[in-house]
């Protein structure tokens, strides 16, 4: 029963789509009006949320008819996981691909205006892509196919999501921001249909690309906090493939969210932006066809299951499509060039594109290449993080120097004299602090550039912030929060960009300073530890209810005092033979203290034994980022409010 | 403080910073580089999907780490401790794959796409033709500037 409403939630939602397509292209052609479009949307709406609902319902009540209930449920498993469970496997998480994508589809039917040909357009690309979502739930990736045989319990929930509650957080925000990229894709190819060479497809996409950013960032940031407190291993970024594809599409929508500024200010860059638009959105695809088809675990197997060709093929669909359309269509909507001087805010602009357009390619080919190597020679190669460091490396730091001028630099053209009495008050302080980190003791060649770098970036801004309040006429703390409210957008990225400082020198020092030591303890048992000393208490093992816990409680000290308790744990899940290791973690001003379980038993106990410094700094500039992000379209929208109440107050 | 003595102490501050900074590191000896820790970070740990000997909490990349270990101790080379793992494990145990063979385009694709790209962006530029002087531009910019 469940199942059947789940299905037909499904075509409903994949009928509508079609509609939306016929629909959204006579709109943009004119011959009807955009109030038709109504319907088809909501029915996508409505389709998604049955789908989402019935499977969601299917998990709560433990019908384990349903296939998807009975690989990824089983009675005992926790509330909390069992709502997750809904998205955290493959048929599932597209469910929510396509709850997602329809929560877009009204969003963008709202935004619509009366004879909106662009929009409608827009809404009809996107019906194509909701499409393709949906033909797959109804076919290669059903989740409510049934079980003839219906088992009494299930297999239980996936260990990994059981592990940590992250797992179920962190892929709906990467999500959130892949399709939010549908909405400025589609209106690119809208205005590339209509050869519409006015920069309205970007004006009305700004505020999606930013949330959609902004949830990219929140989901990779996540990824990467969950791969170190939970994983074990000791790092947060391995330039793992799947790590990758959502580096990717952040890449090139980093490099667009830089480009759209320009040509909103200075209207240039049009067909480039529409390239880079086209490119993140087929990179989200790639991304999604690289995750959840199996290509990575082999070349060979992702042909299977019909998945992971239907993505390829809808990859290949975008690219010729995209890419052809706009071969064909780009001198259409194409800006002249109007840039003036390479010494100016667009020249700086255009250097962080043309950074991160090579950043991306870099990591593309460094991911695919193994992969398509393998598929046409059968030569294995492993491309890893010596390879991707080597160049990640010196574009980060040119992209850092970029990111520091970028904002003192004036557009058109940037006189000299002008530009160093800009420069050199962050320059004196960047050299000032680095000499004294220098003087401190810190070596290694990239630490001290990124350090110097970190410092020019985040005294340019505070410099930036510090003349304007005082350049007003209110008293000088409210004059610097209203800068924020008054221009959210240059300030939340000004807030993003200090975010990036502190991010990588917390990148650089866990990298360059962190260090393993592999002990093993009888119980009661004392090793010194890098300046601390680490005393074995002894094991501990309890069971909950999805699991058993097994132990080992430490105390860390530095002298005579007591610093805390750390419990690495190996947790054992019913459905699993493998145990799956969680750190314990200490986080200190200096440096995280960061134990992993190795082996245990009752003689006593095997460690890895890490330290890093400096990592609260690295989460909290990735947090930041955030922030900036988030805070260039909330202010925008309480911006645009609080004026409208204003114009409202007036007449 | 009148613009050309702010110039000036700017200078000398930025110089003597920088000079100190890079007096230090160049003539810094204490050349802290684990060499078996890097050769560990550049070899993938055989059993793994792409973890490196050196991250790999897993025993044979234990055995491995030692192993290196004992390698350099013996007064191994680099290439020689390569060659001795990819004549164990083949090409693949290379994280950071050699320029040989078709494994070329993954050395030369990042300079040629920074190459292309630096073109093009120059092109852009040399394809204008310019109105207005340079130091006249310059006084309006300046111009403006003192205004916003």
């Amino acid at each position: 029963m469940i199942a059947t409403v789940g299905y037909a939630g499904i075509l409903v939602a994949g009928a509508s789509a079609i509609g939306l397509v016929v629909q959204g292209a006579r709109a943009f052609s004119g011959r009807i009006g955009t109030d038709r479009l109504r319907l088809p949307a909501w029915g996508i709406a409505v389709g998604a949320i049955m789908a989402m609902g019935a499977l969601e319902l299917a998990l709560l009540t433990d019908d384990f008819s349903i296939e998807y209930v009975a690989r990824n449920h089983s009675r005992d498993t926790p509330l909390i996981f069992t709502i997750a469970s809904a998205w955290a496997s493959l048929e599932g998480s597209i469910v929510l691909w396509g709850l997602i994508l329809s929560g877009f589809v009204i969003a963008v039917l709202r935004s619509l205006e009366a004879d909106d040909r662009s929009g409608s357009g827009a809404l009809a690309v996107i019906g194509l892509v909701a499409l393709f979502f949906f033909g797959l739930m109804a076919t290669a990736a059903n989740p409510f196919s049934t079980l003839d045989i219906v088992p009494l319990d299930g297999s239980g929930a996936n260990p990994l999501l059981q592990n940590h509650i992250l797992m179920a957080i962190h892929p709906p925000m990467l999500y959130l921001g892949y399709i939010g990229l549908t909405v400025p894709f589609a209106f690119a190819i809208s205005a590339l249909v209509a050869g519409d060479g006015s920069t309205s497809w970007l004006q009305r996409t700004r505020r999606w690309t930013l949330i959609a950013w902004t949830f990219l960032t929140l989901g990779i940031v996540l990824g990467a906090w969950w791969s170190y407190e939970v994983l074990g291993w000791g790092g947060y970024w391995a330039w793992d493939p799947v790590e990758n594809a959502s580096l990717l599409p952040w890449l090139t929508a980093t490099a667009f969210v830089h480009s759209s500024i320009v040509q909103r200010r200075r209207g240039m860059l049009q067909a480039w932006n529409m390239a880079l638009v086209i490119s993140t959105f087929a990179l989200t695809i790639l991304g999604t066809f690289l995750t959840r088809s199996g290509v990575i675990a082999s070349v060979h197997s992702f042909t299977q299951s019909a998945i992971g060709p239907a993505l390829l093929v809808f990859l290949v669909v975008i690219l010729v499509g995209s890419f052809g359309l706009f071969a064909l269509r780009a001198h259409l909507v194409a800006s002249p060039p109007r840039l003036d001087s390479l010494a100016s805010r667009e020249g700086v602009f255009l250097l962080n594109n043309l950074l991160l357009a090579v950043f991306a390619f870099v990591v593309l080919i460094g991911t695919i290449y193994p992969l398509i190597l393998e598929a046409f020679s059968g030569d294995r190669v492993s491309v890893g993080a010596p390879w991707f460091d080597r160049a990640a490396i010196p574009l980060s730091l040119v992209l850092l120097l970029a990111m520091g001028l970028g904002p003192l630099t004036p557009y058109r053209f940037a006189a000299p004299d002008l530009m160093w009495r800009r420069i050199r008050g962050p320059l004196q302080t960047a050299s000032i602090l680095t000499a004294a980190a220098v003087l401190g003791g810190v070596r290694p060649i990239t630490v001290v550039i990124t350090i110097w770098l970190a410092a020019f970036i985040v005294s340019g801004i505070a410099g930036l912030a510090h003349q304007r309040a005082q350049a007003a006429n209110t008293p000088y703390p409210r004059a610097l929060g209203s800068l924020f409210r008054a221009d959210p957008g240059f300030w939340g990225g000004m807030v993003a960009h200090v975010g990036v400082a502190l991010l990588a020198i917390g990148i650089a020092f866990s990298g360059s300073f962190g260090a393993r030591q592999t002990i093993g303890f009888e119980p009661g048992e004392s090793a010194p530890f890098g300046g601390y000393t680490l005393t074995y208490e002894g094991p501990t093992q309890r069971d909950e209810p999805n699991r058993r816990v097994i132990g080992a409680l430490f105390t860390l000290s530095r002298g005579d005092t007591v610093l805390g308790t750390l419990e690495p744990r190996l947790n054992q899940y019913p459905n699993q033979v493998q145990a799956i290791p969680t750190p314990s973690v200490r986080t200190g001003l200096r440096e995280d203290v960061y134990l992993s379980l190795v082996r245990i038993d009752s003689d006593g106990v095997t460690i890895d034994a890490f330290r890093f410094p400096l990592m609260w700094l690295l989460w909290s500039g990735a947090l930041l980022i955030v922030i900036g992000g988030g805070w260039s379209f909330v202010g925008r929208k309480r911006r645009r409010e609080l004026s409208a109440a204003k114009a409202a107050t007036v007449v | 403080m009148s613009e050309r003595l702010r110039t000036l102490t700017a200078l000398i501050v930025i110089g003597a910073s920088l000079l100190f900074s890079v007096v230090v590191l160049a003539t810094d000896s204490t050349g802290t580089n684990d060499r078996v820790h890097s050769l560990a970070e550049r070899l993938k740990c055989p059993i793994c999907t792409s973890e490196s000997v050196a991250d790999s909490p897993s025993q044979v990349a234990r055995d491995l780490y030692d192993l290196i270990g004992e390698q350099v101790a013996d007064g191994w080379t680099d290439d020689e401790i390569f060659e001795f793992f990819v004549a164990t494990y083949g090409e693949e145990v290379l994280l950071d794959p050699r320029a040989r063979g078709t494994r070329i385009v993954l050395w030369l694709a990042p300079v040629v796409a920074l190459a292309i790209g630096g073109a093009v962006i120059a092109g852009r530029r040399a394809g204008q033709h310019r109105e207005i002087s340079d130091a006249d531009r310059a006084r309006i910019t300046a111009a403006l500037e003192e205004e916003g």
